[in-house]
């Protein structure tokens, strides 16, 4: 023992071990990975909504990581598939919370959004929707974050434009109850600026979304146009919504349709056919191409063989807002709610957000029409 | 001892360590390094192995899609036969495989119809149209979508598009759970899955479900990048997080990614278990040969040994029993060679060691005796402590062995010499120095008593560092001789020179002797003249008188110089002592100081005593003359007192007989002194004075008077309290001393009745013809002889019986007197002689019957002895 320690060897042994321990704890502590989590409907009917923000995700993750993470740490994303469910839903945030996750990307859906509320209450969990715009959990102090402005405001200014341009005084409702939170929530503030104009909703179809191709409906959509609105109001999914339309117009072309941003994908143009008809829908697109949104659609379809949606840019605006606020936290030392409180005029691939006290965005709105089998922007609202 | 042994390792562990060293450890490198090799072989078989199982896969697929592309035409010519019709080789061709779940039409005005499970005309909105908007297809190829979830099917599928018609575009969902049912465990193993991507990573086919279902995408793992570039590609890279030996490769119709991938824990799992059970092994046979080696070791090496180490130990603990166990050991053979010459050459030196042990043990012995029994204190002492002192140190010291091992050495020195010694003990502790003698170094002991040590220090050399070897000599006793030596040769050099002026003192005293004597004998014989002349005594009497006194004074001077120097005996008579009192402090008062009052108070009744003249006097200057020192400057009185005393006890006031005492007290009133010092003031030469102001013997003196007279003196003094000398001397008794002593008539010179002859042999002229006349008025003749050779040879020419009486001078020139009287008894023994001298030391005059001689005449004599001395020599004829 006495040799030993007598040892240079020895000494140069335990001083290299021990740099070499303290390299590896400085390493690794500091390369440790951030863990977020994303849940979403990553199967199920709104399995395209979730796997087009997860790819967007996962596509601002890679690009994070390539330029050295945040404070060099690598950003790490669990996945959790909550199959449109709201138990589930819980169930994949209770999960989440149980590796000790305290930022979730998601959820997508509003119905969702209201059941994730109390559990990331319980948990400390932040929670970043790229998608929900239900207005009923806005100007609340919670941890619920969001990079999308809700209904009340794009609703209405939908509402009004359409009021404005076409004074309709019959309205028709037709209403996907499956996601009845959203449905309802866009509804009642598009219909609302009608109501003091005294227009009237003169039918209404409310129906759930099943697996098959609703061609069922067809029936049901040539019975309310029995009561001749001049305006249809349609809160469904975008192939849902063009297929009323198409239905609608072919009954009655001068129908105006009017639809939430939830129809506004391609696939809604793809299923429309032609003739096209006046349609208008709103959503937080500008409609320009700017060079960044341009080399996010070819790197996401290079990267994925699909041309990105709607979804897929909220998600990767997602991350990258977080990821700001993220680094904002850890060099200040701020929470993380603080710093998403602080994001001001982020440039986004659509336009501009800001997050205000409530962790409510603040986003121009837009009101598109149909042309040339595209959308076109008509009106800006900031 | 030489040490405790390190922590050295044993035999068994040693061997142990060897083994597994040099046999278990390169087994296991060598097992390790094999299975290494074997891993990377088996892994390259693997990734060979994938690209067979793709390519198998590949087959099937491929298979697959041309059965589906088979439908699809199938289903268009039902379709183009009969639109609106039952579909029935499309049902059949489905119903045997079916590969394809939804068919649709796409018509020129893009609308779609569904033709597959059901036809349906209406209204139908097909997602799956947005992959094949801009592809280019032809009649005889076909497209595939990325995998999308359709409505239609209810879960993800891949579409197929074929063109079969310049304006229709037929489109079918592949049914892709077929496809993923492809199972590769029978001939992989369940651990190899195969997988099949699209060309951007989207799984079209996977055994787990649920990666197609949740669309997910592995195009951004680093193999995929790899594996795009090449159309066959083979490696161990990480897949979905897990390290997999992936074998890929393209499927040239659709860009699709055929992947079999093999988790490597799977394929080095069964390696690892064999090099673990193989290491066990080799683990099992090495402990085995451990134990085995051990054993034998233990037995044949260690016992053996540690036998030998034993006796060792005992040699050094117990000698004897060494001897025997040396003996045992002499009888047993070792079981090899070389621990057989070992046990041979350990033996030879025991032998050697247990000789010199013996030798060591002697001399130990030896040098024991002569440490302990040295009449000298031996001591050896390092790290400033004794660590060896013999028994003469504790009868020096008075310390024990055990005290003096605690004592720092120097703390033995007296405190006042510790300096020196202390630097020296640090010099001789730190290195080997030379030998160093000290001839005398004062110790404290134990009791607190000093003593002088010589010491002789030299350095030894123990337990490798230097050491202090010293030898003490107690030279206490030589010290103090040696100091009161000094002490003495510094009182002796002063006698000497008071003896010096002693004799000078004698030398003048004698000459002024023989002037007084012609002094004295010139008065009488004036005396005696005056009174036979008609002349008036009265007239010259007084002057005559004073003359006589003057010259009785100046021959007690003479006489108490002589007794000083010891060379003259006197005489004693009945003295009055008031008398002599009264004349010294009459004389000598004068002289002392004006701070001091001399009282005096002669009570007694009587005062005659027996002593030498002018001793009194010399008892009360000497007693008066300490009073005075004593008072010093301040002022003082010294009062003299007398009594007459009757001592019935003799024993109790130190004197001789019981009687009549005269009592004498000097008292002072000085500083007085210590009780202690009271018992030494009789001491000769003890003096509280400087050298040169006393000789301390005036007190000795006093106390010689006293005690010679037959008396005794006592002090009594108390510091600050004065000082009183009583001294008794016996009162005369004049009934006896009467009739001898006090009365003295004046002699007369015999009447003979025929005139002598005499010869005085005299150099001194006025006295021998003093004498001359002397006895010539008597009618004698006198003849003079002022040499002892005139003397001589007189005698040589004349016949003794013309000499009746020699008067001769010991002190004679020439030959000297003492000749001089041995020649004339020689020649004339029957001639009387009296001896003249001043020297009462003259061996002469201190045995004159030696010499023949009759009478010794002491200068100065009288008249009186003279006649004596002539009456004595006549009478005895």
């Amino acid at each position: 023992m006495k040799k030993l320690l007598h040892s240079k060897l020895f000494y140069i042994f335990i001083l290299t071990g021990l740099f070499g321990l303290g390299f590896a704890y400085f390493y690794f502590t500091k390369q440790a990975p951030i863990t977020i989590g994303f849940v979403g409907a990553l199967t199920g009917k709104y399995s395209d909504l979730g796997v087009q923000t997860r790819n967007g995700v996962q596509l601002a993750v890679e690009e994070l990581n390539e330029k050295g993470g945040i404070e060099g740490r690598r950003l790490h994303v669990v996945y959790m598939d909550n199959k449109g469910n709201v138990q589930k839903n819980q169930e994949a945030l209770e999960q989440l919370a149980k590796l000790g996750i305290k930022t979730v990307i998601g959820p997508l859906l509003s119905t969702m959004a209201l059941s994730s509320v109390p559990v990331s209450k319980k948990h400390n969990i932040i929670l970043i929707s790229p998608t929900v715009s239900t207005s009923l959990l806005s100007n609340k102090k919670d941890l619920f974050f969001r990079i999308i402005p809700d209904n009340k405001k794009r609703a209405k200014a939908l509402a009004k434009y359409v009021l404005n341009k076409h004074r309709p005084r019959k309205i028709c409702v037709i209403q996907d109850i499956s996601n009845q939170i959203y449905t309802s929530d866009f509804l009642d503030n598009f219909l609302a600026p009608f109501k003091l104009k005294l227009a009237t909703v003169a039918c209404a179809y409310r129906y759930k979304v099943s697996q098959t191709v609703p061609y069922q409906c067809v029936a049901n959509i040539k019975a309310i146009l029995k009561e001749n609105p001049d305006l249809v109001v349609i809160a469904a999914s975008s192939a849902d919504t063009a297929f009323f339309a198409r239905n609608i117009w072919d009954v009655d072309p001068s129908i105006v349709i009017c639809a939430s941003n939830w129809a506004k994908t391609s696939l809604f143009l793809l299923g429309l056919g032609s003739p096209i008809h006046t349609a208008y829908l709103e959503g937080i697109d500008s409609g320009i191409e700017t060079p960044e949104l341009a080399r996010f659609r070819k790197k996401y379809s290079d990267r994925f063989g699909w041309t990105p949606s709607f979804a897929s840019v909220q998600g990767y605006d997602a991350v990258r807002v977080l990821a700001t606020a993220l680094e904002q936290s850890l060099i200040l030392s701020t929470p993380l709610n603080k710093a998403l409180c602080d994001i001001k005029n982020f440039p986004g691939l659509f336009s501009t957000i800001s997050i205000n006290e409530y962790g409510d965005a603040i986003r121009p709105t837009f009101i598109y029409t149909i042309k040339n089998g595209k959308f076109l922007v008509v009106r800006r609202i900031e | 001892m030489i040490g405790k042994s390190r922590s050295l390792p044993t035999i068994s562990q040693l061997s142990k360590k060897k083994i597994v060293i040099c046999l278990l450890l390169p087994l296991f490198l060598i097992s390790l390094v094999l299975d290494i090799i074997y891993l990377l072989i088996f892994i390259g078989n693997i990734k060979e192995r994938q690209i067979l199982l793709a390519q198998f896969g590949n087959t099937l697929i491929s298979d697959y899609l041309n059965s589906a592309k088979r439908v699809l035409t199938i289903a268009y010519k039902d379709y183009k036969n009969s639109p609106r019709g039952l579909f029935l080789s499309t049902y059949k061709a489905l119903g045997v495989q079916p590969i394809l779940t939804n068919i649709f039409i796409v018509t020129h005005n893009n609308r779609i119809i569904q033709i597959f499970p059901r036809y349906a005309p209406g209204i139908t909105v097909y997602p799956g149209i947005q992959f094949f908007k801009t592809e280019k297809l032809t009649p005889h190829n076909y497209r595939l979508s990325p995998p999308f979830y359709s409505i239609y099917s209810g879960t993800i599928v891949v579409a197929m598009a074929a063109k079969p018609s310049t304006n229709d575009l037929i489109i079918g969902e592949l049914n892709l759970k077929l496809i993923s049912k492809i199972n590769l465990n029978q001939s992989a193993g369940s651990a190899t899955t195969l997988f099949i991507t699209d060309n951007k990573g989207n799984f079209v086919a996977h055994p787990i479900i649920k990666y197609v279902e949740m669309q997910e995408n592995v195009g951004g793992e680093p193999w995929f990048k790899l594996a795009l570039r090449k159309p066959q590609f083979a490696s161990v890279a990480k897949h979905l997080g897990n390290l997999c030996i992936i074998g890929c490769i393209n499927q040239a119709d659709t860009n699709w990614k055929i992947v079999v991938a093999t988790r490597l824990r799977s394929v080095i799992g069964p390696i690892i278990r064999k090099s673990i059970i193989i290491f066990a092994f080799l683990l099992l046979f090495c402990t085995g040969l451990v134990a085995i080696t051990q054993i034998w070791i233990s037995k044949n090496i260690v016992r053996p040994l540690e036998e030998i180490g034993k006796v060792a130990k005992e040699t050094i603990s117990d000698p004897e029993k060494a001897i025997q166990a040396s003996l045992l050991l002499r009888e047993k053979e070792a079981p090899f060679k070389e621990l057989e010459d070992f046990r041979l050459s350990f033996l030879e030196a025991l032998q050697h060691i247990l000789e010199q042990q013996a030798t060591i043990r002697e001399s130990e012995i030896k040098f024991r005796s002569l440490t302990e029994n040295a009449p000298v204190g031996i001591f050896i002492f390092q790290n400033d402590h004794f660590i060896y002192t013999n028994k003469m140190v504790e009868v020096i010291t008075g310390y024990t062995r055990e005290e003096l091992n605690n004592i720092v050495i120097w703390e033995l020195v007296h405190p006042d010499h510790r300096e020196i010694p202390i630097q020296l003990t640090k010099i001789r502790q730190s290195k080997i120095s030379p030998p160093k003698n000290y001839d005398s170094l004062p110790i404290v002991t134990k009791f607190g008593e000093v003593k002088w040590l010589k010491l002789s220090v030299g350095s030894i050399e123990i337990g490798g560092k230097p050491a202090g070897l010293g030898i003490a000599v107690d030279v206490t006793d030589k010290h103090l001789a040696e100091q009161e030596k000094l002490e003495y040769q510094k009182k002796f050099q002063y006698m000497q020179r008071m003896e010096a002026v002693g004799i000078l003192a004698g030398g003048v005293a004698h000459e002024f002797n023989n002037l007084l004597q012609g002094f004295g004998l010139n008065i009488e014989l004036l005396k005696s003249k005056l009174a036979t002349s008609d002349k008036k005594l009265d007239d010259f009497d007084y002057y005559l008188d004073n003359l006589e006194h003057l010259k009785s004074r100046a021959s007690i001077l003479v006489e108490s110089l002589l007794t000083f120097s010891k060379r003259k005996k006197s005489s004693k008579h009945l003295i009055s002592a008031h008398k002599e009192i009264e004349c010294v402090l009459s004389l000598f008062a004068e002289t002392f100081p004006k701070n001091i009052t001399i009282k005096s108070s002669l009570q007694a009744s009587r005062d005659a005593v027996f002593v030498q003249e002018g001793q009194v006097e010399q008892i009360i200057l000497n007693l008066i003359t300490n009073s005075r020192d004593a008072i010093g400057t301040k002022p003082g009185t010294i009062t003299v007192e007398t009594e007459d005393i009757y001592i019935d006890k003799p024993e109790l006031y130190k004197v001789r007989n019981k009687g009549q005492y005269l009592k004498i007290q000097v008292r002072d009133s000085g500083s007085g002194m210590p009780e202690d010092m009271v018992d030494k003031i009789f001491d000769p030469f003890f003096t509280t004075k400087e050298v040169g102001k006393g000789t301390g013997l005036g007190l000795s003196v006093v106390l010689g008077i006293v005690e010679n007279a037959g008396g005794s003196i006592f002090c009594e003094s108390k510091l600050g309290h004065g000082t009183t000398f009583t001294v008794l001397l016996p009162l005369a008794d004049f009934s006896s001393l009467e009739r001898d002593h006090m009365t003295q008539a004046t002699p007369a010179l015999s009447d003979t009745p025929d005139k002598k002859r005499l010869i005085v042999i005299d150099d001194e002229e006025i006295l021998a013809s003093l004498i001359k006349e002397f006895f010539e008025s008597h009618g004698h003749s006198v003849t003079i002889f002022s040499t002892p050779e005139d003397a001589i040879s007189f005698l040589e020419t004349h016949p003794c019986e013309s000499v009746d009486l020699v008067f001769l001078d010991l002190g004679l020139p020439g030959m000297g007197g003492t000749k001089c009287l041995k020649k004339i008894k020689d020649m004339c023994p029957q001639v009387p002689i009296i001896v003249i001298s001043g020297y009462l030391d003259h061996d002469v005059m201190k045995n004159p019957e030696k010499y023949g001689v009759r009478y010794c005449l002491s200068k100065p004599f009288s008249t009186l002895k003279l006649i004596e001395a002539v009456n004595k020599v006549f009478n005895l004829e």
